[in-house]
């Protein structure tokens, strides 16, 4: 189950500062996406690092670095970022989701089975509760 | 008949010449194999690196947005210290204007490790503290962010203590070559090396006085002088001289030499630093890059080529206007410069800042950090001579509030008189909390000494500030303690085989009974933290202090739990960053990326980070922490601060008064601060009554988010009896409201729960 290949940037990182923050923080994360489909890693990384400098808690931002970190085959900081992600998610379950099965993705890349289907299992629970209100 | 006396002569003869022809032939072979070594010399150094160049160190950039929170005198100050000159209509780089609230800035070109940045004209506007405005002037066009360089810190120097920043001659004013040519050697691009009429002059002025006075020298020489060979004043070094400089016009073009002879010339000296080549002088005297400066700056660089010392332009003006003027004098007659430009040239004050720019030594202890943070990654050798960039996330504002702070705060706490006057010392450590990244550090009172770095090096006792520790061992467990656990705080004596009994006190010296966990926290009670401890097992107290940074082994002693153990101001800052970010452990940061002196990127330190422990526990703690300002023994802070900041922060104290602590944060900033005496000796002061002075005064210079504990989706808000630590009901006078992992709140209701419903409960619950 891969979601790198979707373009994270446009929908998970929504600004919370003032109506200036958004753009900045928005032109960074868009800077970064560009960085990152040209290859280069390490740029894109910095780019959200720097928007992480303007607004921390900004939760869509730690998944588009872990999604980056993922690319990169840096599984152990995959799970720490989601996971970073998750305690600032708040009550976005579309993100929490996405949380949970890109932590279980990389949980798989590193071996632990396990704890990769307790982080889908999580996904797959709060992809069930989204469905319940739905109807 | 030949006569044998005659032929012994005839055959001396003929030997006498042999010898003479081969003594010829053999010296003129030396001869030849020495300046054959000579040109392998020349070579072999010209060809490779020439200079053995420091690491320059640079804050880090200020990074400009709309939204940004930033007063004008801020942005000022980073103005001034980057060397920016205020005009009435700033055009060149290195510019700006200023009127009430607007800037209009020219900023310089920089490379950055990620990109490069041109040079921008743009406006920025900052209203009531924010900037609101941010575009290019041309057009008006929005900028999004935007960059200025970061300043130049300081460098990591050659054994040697040479500093220099090259340039290149493409990038030299014409000028500068100029003033070179009009003073130091007026044919150089005629000769090929060696002037032989100054030569001459100087060799019968030299013959006259009997010793060597005059050196007559050409560029070329003098670049020999300096760059290849020793100081000393012999025949012999002057020939080598002399070889050398034809050499090396024989092998490359004037302006090859040229670059050589800016970047090499001495040009001053800053106690062990030297200063060297023009690019250098430029920022060590004006404080801005050579290719900002105008022509009579520039001539009194060349003029000062003499003596560096003599015509120092800060100690002797004078002098120093003198010779530039001389200079000047010269570029005109020589036709290099006009009558008029001559003239206002003269008449220019000598316009050198009142001292050297960017090195003020105040930032020692961070760049102490720095050092030995790259020391891990390179040889120190590297460190010292292949000119490598290093961007750390140094942030001048907060380095300067807390210079200040400490400053301001000391001199109100210390004795102003006898013995003890002056003792006080003092550590501070300010991080980022988002990231890790080491925003600040002081080392001492004296921030221009670069001795003792407390901030790393003091290992004190660190008292109560160990307590969350304990806390959160017992938070993590939340079916046995929650924060409306009751927790003892009756006598205690712990007795262990081997060592005396251990019995420890609070700090008012009484006992306190049945106290919640959280307010034990909060009024930072021994005796019941203590005794919490045990009941947890010292183990799993240790492991928690691993886990939240502490690295060095501690010993397994009770009088541990409170503290009887010495970690330095960064240690406590590595904890405590865990903690402010919710769990989750950065290693602390001072590089963002080292470049080599070209600006290629080598080594990029990014954002890593590692999940310690669950977020509920963390959130619970946390809450207690910020208890601990809003009604504990940090309380003093409220005087200081808005009570909207929301801050989480312990104060520490040791016995008898030796060490004075406070470990706080905000949504955005963490810093630790620690006051005591180098000796160890008493300073009478409690963390609170010490350093959480400082702390407050220092928080209040900066830029603060308020703290925002984002409440895990595991964790409710249930109201509870304070007294039976029970479940709160309408009756109950003496309830709070506190949070819970779910689960584990106390579901049995309160004795006092059935009675009227007080005020606090109508607040709660609107009923």
């Amino acid at each position: 189950m891969l979601l790198t290949a979707c373009p994270v940037d446009r929908y998970t990182v929504r600004p919370q500062t003032g109506m200036s923050g958004k753009q900045v923080v928005q032109a960074l994360a868009d800077a970064a996406s560009q960085e990152k489909q040209a290859g280069r890693f390490d740029n894109a990384a910095g780019l959200y690092e720097r928007a992480l400098r303007i607004e921390p808690g900004n939760a869509g931002l730690w998944t588009a670095l872990a999604d980056l970190r993922y690319d990169q085959e840096q599984f152990r900081q995959v799970v720490a970022l989601t996971a970073k992600s998750n305690t600032l998610a708040g009550d976005k379950q579309a993100l929490r989701i996405r949380n949970w099965r890109l932590m279980g993705d990389a949980r798989k890349e590193l071996g632990e089975d396990q704890a990769a289907k307790a982080a889908y299992d999580r996904a797959e629970a709060l992809e069930a509760t989204r469905t319940r209100r739905w109807f | 008949m030949i006569n044998s006396g005659h032929y012994t002569r005839f055959q001396n003869r003929i030997w006498r010449r042999r010898l003479w022809r081969y003594g010829l032939l053999g010296a003129g072979l030396a001869f030849v194999f020495w300046v054959i070594h000579l040109d392998a010399v020349v070579r072999e150094k010209f060809e490779g690196r020439r200079w053995a160049v420091p690491v320059h160190v640079y804050a880090r950039p200020l990074e400009l947005y709309v939204g940004l929170r930033l007063e004008p005198g801020r942005l000022l100050e980073e103005l001034k210290t980057l060397g920016y000159r205020r005009q009435a209509l700033a055009q060149r780089p290195g510019t700006y204007q200023y009127t009430a609230g607007v800037f209009i800035i020219v900023s310089r070109p920089f490379r950055f490790w990620d990109s490069k940045q041109a040079s921008l004209r743009f406006r920025l506007t900052i209203r009531r503290g924010e900037v609101s405005v941010l575009q290019q002037v041309a057009g008006s066009v929005d900028l999004p962010l935007l960059r200025l360089e970061p300043v130049m810190v300081g460098s990591i120097y050659p054994g040697h203590h040479e500093d220099r920043i090259p340039v290149k001659i493409t990038d030299v004013s014409a000028y500068l070559v100029s003033a070179l040519i009009a003073i130091e050697d007026h044919d150089f691009f005629a000769h090929h090396g060696v002037a032989l009429r100054g030569l001459a002059r100087a060799f019968f002025v030299n013959l006259r006085a009997g010793k060597a006075v005059q050196g007559g020298s050409t560029l070329t020489q003098q670049l020999v002088k300096n760059f290849y060979l020793s100081a000393e004043r012999t025949l012999r070094r002057k020939l080598v001289e002399l070889i050398m400089a034809l050499l090396l016009e024989f092998h490359y073009d004037k302006e090859e030499i040229l670059e050589a002879y800016i970047n090499e010339i001495y040009l001053g000296q800053q106690g062990p630093r030297a200063i060297h080549g023009f690019g250098l002088a430029s920022q060590f005297y004006f404080g801005r890059p050579l290719r900002e400066l105008e022509m009579p700056q520039l001539a009194m660089l060349v003029g000062m080529i003499k003596g560096p010392s003599f015509f120092n332009p800060r100690r002797h003006p004078e002098r120093a206007t003198d010779r530039r003027n001389l200079t000047l004098r010269e570029m005109f007659t020589q036709g290099f410069i006009g009558e008029q430009e001559h003239r206002l040239a003269q008449q220019a004050p000598l316009g050198v800042t009142e001292k050297p720019l960017n090195q003020g030594s105040g930032h020692s202890a961070y760049l102490d950090l720095v050092h030995r943070q790259l020391r891990r990654d390179y040889l120190d050798e590297d460190l010292r001579s292949e000119g490598l960039q290093v961007f750390t996330t140094l942030d001048l504002g907060v380095q300067e509030a807390a210079e200040r702070a400490v400053e301001s705060v000391l001199k109100y706490l210390d004795p102003s008189q006898g013995e003890d006057s002056g003792q006080l010392q003092a550590a501070v450590v300010v991080t980022n909390v988002g990231d890790g990244e080491v925003l600040a550090v002081v080392g001492g009172r004296d921030a221009d000494y670069a001795g003792f770095n407390r901030a790393l090096d003091a290992q004190r006792q660190v008292g109560s500030l160990i307590k969350p520790a304990i806390f959160l061992t017992a938070l993590a467990q939340p079916g046995r303690y929650t924060l409306a656990t009751l927790l003892n705080d009756d006598p205690l004596i712990w007795k262990s085989a081997g060592a005396p009994d251990w019995s420890p006190q609070n700090y008012d010296r009484k006992f306190h009974g049945q106290v919640a966990l959280y307010q034990v926290l909060a009024r930072s009670y021994n005796v019941a933290s203590a005794r919490l401890g045990l009941e947890l097992g010292l183990e799993s107290v240790l492991k928690t202090l691993g886990k939240l940074g502490i690295e060095r082994h501690l010993k397994p002693y009770a009088s541990t739990l409170l503290g009887a153990v010495t970690l330095t101001p960064l240690e406590v800052t590595r904890m405590y960053h865990t903690l402010a970010s919710g769990g989750f452990r950065f290693p602390l940061r001072t590089v963002r990326a080292v470049l080599t002196e070209d600006g290629v990127p080598l080594k990029r330190y990014e954002l890593k980070l590692q999940q310690r422990f669950q977020p509920e526990p963390v959130y619970l703690l946390n809450t207690a922490l910020q208890r601990v300002i809003s009604q504990g023994t940090g309380r003093g802070l409220m005087t200081m601060m808005p009570a909207a900041l929301n801050i989480a922060g312990k104060t520490g104290t040791t016995n008898d008064y030796r060490d004075s602590w406070f470990a706080g944060f905000t949504g955005n900033r963490l810093a630790v601060v620690w006051l005591g005496r180098d000796d160890n000796q008493p300073v009478g002061l409690t963390g609170a009554s010490g350093a959480l002075r400082v702390w407050g005064n220092m928080m209040r210079r900066l830029s603060l988010i308020p703290l925002k504990l984002g409440q895990p989706g595991q964790v409710i808000n249930v109201a509870i009896d304070l007294e039976s630590g029970l479940k709160a009901g309408a009756g109950c006078s003496q309830a709070i409201e506190l949070p819970f992992i779910k689960g584990s709140a106390p579901e049995q209701m309160a004795p006092c729960a059935a009675g009227k419903k007080p005020v606090w409960f109508k607040r709660i619950f609107g009923k």
